[in-house]
């Protein structure tokens, strides 16, 4: 296949992603990985996960998100607990103001109460207000034992603003799971609502859930598939969980700054994981090297075009 | 049946103390990552040095002379565990202004810029440099040592070099200075960005100074002004070492950064490559680096990719390793300094005729 020039032109994303897959390096990786997503998405019966880490709900990628579930392109989330947290106070009034990171005084933004994600800061204050009325849900819920993306439909079912993931998601049936819950706002939150009544989260319950479904897809022959922003607890959450069914992904697309040259797992390659049969020979991979609010938003905008 | 992957088990470090760091980067051959890779380079290195008639080149780039690596540098120089350097401009001037000047000094990365502005402080990440110092050493070339070039002769930036570390070892620069060890050991140093550093612009000032001349005719005395015409001629560095890896029986290559003189250094392989119609690559090479090759670029681009261009051999011995330079040169360092407290090495000897070079070996107790 020849490399063809950019052209330049007034055109639409999907027209710039068409192009991008005739150049090089990570622009025409963002093309292939639009393809792969989209033989994904065509793929009948195949179950679709998408993973979330790093601060994208901040970042404004939640209506990229959101977009995908009512599309019916994603079936599963697993996420950090940091993103669902963001995307809770986010639905209680949180707002991301965009500062210039290299000319603020850490301490000052302590002193005026604001908490700083690189090039935003938010108030500690709607972090107070999202304490509080994720408080008052948790005491609607009954007591018992539940997976996280059990629970995370029970907080989903009770938030008003529909400009949530999680509620957007309860609404979908797109089940949302937190492997890392409390390492997080909400896992704190949770915990210190848990001492006065008997309501637990057992992580078990979602791994039990993930394996029964990738035995059920065996037998009905049925594919998954995954795009992965980051790296994290999330991507190795999606990738171990096709190993006991010893069913690899069929598709999966990563998007991640991190390098495989520290030997650390959200860096490793695909490739890499064809070794541990995550994935194999017969998968669609595709890694993007790229920061996922450059990335992200422009696939998306491109798949959009093209259903 | 012994399965063939699992011949050699990584082994845990031991820790205790007083260890030698010839020791450790020993033990670290045996566990995971970049700091086996670390091990791997000095073993390289090792065996580059062992070899015989074998030029060893030295790509520097990054601003390892404020960085504190100058000794390192010249050290590696002065026991000839390198034979000819590549460097960006940058480095040799700042090995210039330490050499005569002035000091760097220790700061911060995370400061106002504006006020640094304000106070003539030149940030370098977390080092600081002096600016009104620099602007005096930048006088100084212009005047000094621009005035013992030749208008309108094509040096090349070896021969410049030469000179300059000639010239900071009359005027008492510190012989641990990178120029003047490398005038004294007789390496060769190339600065194909010359013009790219504020060696190259005090240069230029010379050439924009008129110079007062007084010219006699018969009885009569005339003052007139003559512009300087100092000339580096880039085309004659691309000669110079592309026959130096020409000539030498075989070569080596350590890379600290990327840059031009990666490229330039890498190149040489081509060239002679061309001029004697056999594969000239490199058979050893080392890269110390923080660039990635997932972007496209020279600078992190692999060595195997190199291969498919000819530039390193398809036996070479090849490591690279994901480092900050600053972290990985002092135990590099310390730990050949250690390995080879006593060196006999067969030393290449470049003798540069006006249009050829002349590469003799000779043994050397270092």
């Amino acid at each position: 296949m020849n490399v063809k020039d950019f052209q330049p032109k007034k055109q639409t994303v999907n027209d710039l992603v068409r192009q991008m897959k005739f150049t090089a390096f990570n622009a025409r990786k963002i093309g292939e990985a639009t393809d792969i997503l989209e033989q994904m998405i065509k793929d009948k019966g195949c179950v679709k996960i998408l993973g979330l880490s790093g601060a994208l709900v901040p970042a404004g990628m939640s209506s990229c998100i959101i977009d995908m579930i009512k599309n019916k392109w994603i079936d599963i989330i697993v996420s950090t607990g940091a993103n669902m947290t963001h995307d809770l106070a986010k639905s209680f009034g949180e707002k991301f103001e965009q500062i210039e990171p290299e000319k603020i005084d850490d301490l000052d933004l302590r002193k005026k109460g604001f908490d700083r994600i690189y090039d935003v800061v938010s108030s500690t204050k709607t972090m107070e207000m999202m304490e509080k009325n994720v408080q008052k849900i948790f005491k609607e819920i009954k007591e018992g034992e539940y997976s996280t993306h059990e629970l995370m439909n029970e907080i989903g079912k009770k938030i008003e603003n529909k400009n949530s993931i999680v509620r957007i998601a309860a609404d979908n049936n797109v089940k949302i799971i937190v492997p890392a819950l409390m390492d997080s706002i909400l896992g704190i939150q949770f915990w210190m609502h848990s001492q006065d009544r008997s309501i637990r989260v057992n992580e078990a319950k979602d791994l039990d859930y993930l394996i029964k479904l990738n035995f059920d897809l065996k037998e009905e022959n049925r594919n998954t598939g995954t795009l992965i922003l980051g790296g994290g607890v999330p991507k190795n959450f999606i990738l171990q969980s096709v190993l006991v069914a010893d069913k690899p992904h069929r598709y999966a697309v990563q998007i991640t700054t991190e390098r495989p040259e520290f030997g650390g797992l959200s860096g490793a390659t695909l490739e890499e994981a064809k070794s541990w049969g995550k994935v194999d020979e017969k998968s669609k991979i595709c890694c993007v090297y790229c920061d996922a609010t450059v990335a992200f938003p422009i696939i998306v905008s491109a798949l959009k075009e093209r259903f | 049946m012994v399965n063939k992957f699992f011949k050699h088990p990584t082994e845990p470090i031991e820790v205790w103390p007083d260890k030698k760091i010839s020791e450790l980067t020993k033990e670290m051959l045996k566990i995971g990552f970049q700091g086996r890779k670390l091990a791997e380079a000095i073993d390289i290195w090792s065996r580059m040095i062992k070899r015989k008639n074998i030029v060893i080149w030295l790509g520097l780039s990054g601003a390892m002379v404020p960085a504190g690596m100058r000794k390192i540098i010249s050290y590696m120089i002065q026991r000839r565990m390198i034979d000819a350097l590549v460097s960006t401009g940058a480095n040799l001037y700042h090995d210039c202004f330490e050499a005569i000047m002035g000091k760097h000094y220790v700061g911060t990365h995370s400061i106002d810029d504006a006020k640094l502005r304000k106070h003539r402080v030149d940030r370098i990440y977390d080092v600081f440099g002096n600016e009104k110092k620099y602007y005096k050493l930048d006088l100084f070339l212009e005047r000094e040592f621009c005035s013992i070039l030749k208008d309108n002769y094509p040096y090349s930036s070896r021969e410049v070099l030469y000179l300059l570390g000639k010239f900071l070892n009359k005027n008492g620069g510190d012989k641990n200075s990178i120029l003047v060890s490398a005038f004294k050991s007789k390496v060769p140093i190339f600065c194909p960005a010359l013009c790219d550093s504020s060696l190259g612009f005090s240069m230029m000032f010379a050439n924009r100074r008129k110079n007062k001349k007084i010219i006699k005719l018969g009885k009569k005395e005339m003052t007139v002004f003559k512009k300087r015409r100092i000339i580096v001629d880039e085309l004659q560095d691309v000669d110079e070492s592309s026959k130096v890896t020409e000539k030498a029986k075989q070569t080596g290559v350590i890379y600290i950064g990327g840059g031009v003189p990666k490229n330039f250094i890498q190149q040489t392989t081509v060239i002679s490559g061309y001029q004697t119609r056999h594969d000239k690559g490199h058979s050893y090479a080392i890269q110390v680096t923080t660039d990635m090759p997932q972007w496209g670029g020279l600078s992190g681009c692999t060595f195997e990719e190199a291969q498919s261009w000819g530039k390193i051999k398809p036996n070479a011995k090849m490591v690279t390793c994901y480092c900050d330079a600053t972290i990985a040169l002092p135990i590099i360092s310390h730990a050949l300094s250690e390995r080879f407290k006593r060196l006999r090495r067969d030393v290449p000897i470049f003798e540069w005729h006006s249009n050829d070079l002349k590469i003799k070996y000779e043994k050397m107790k270092l």
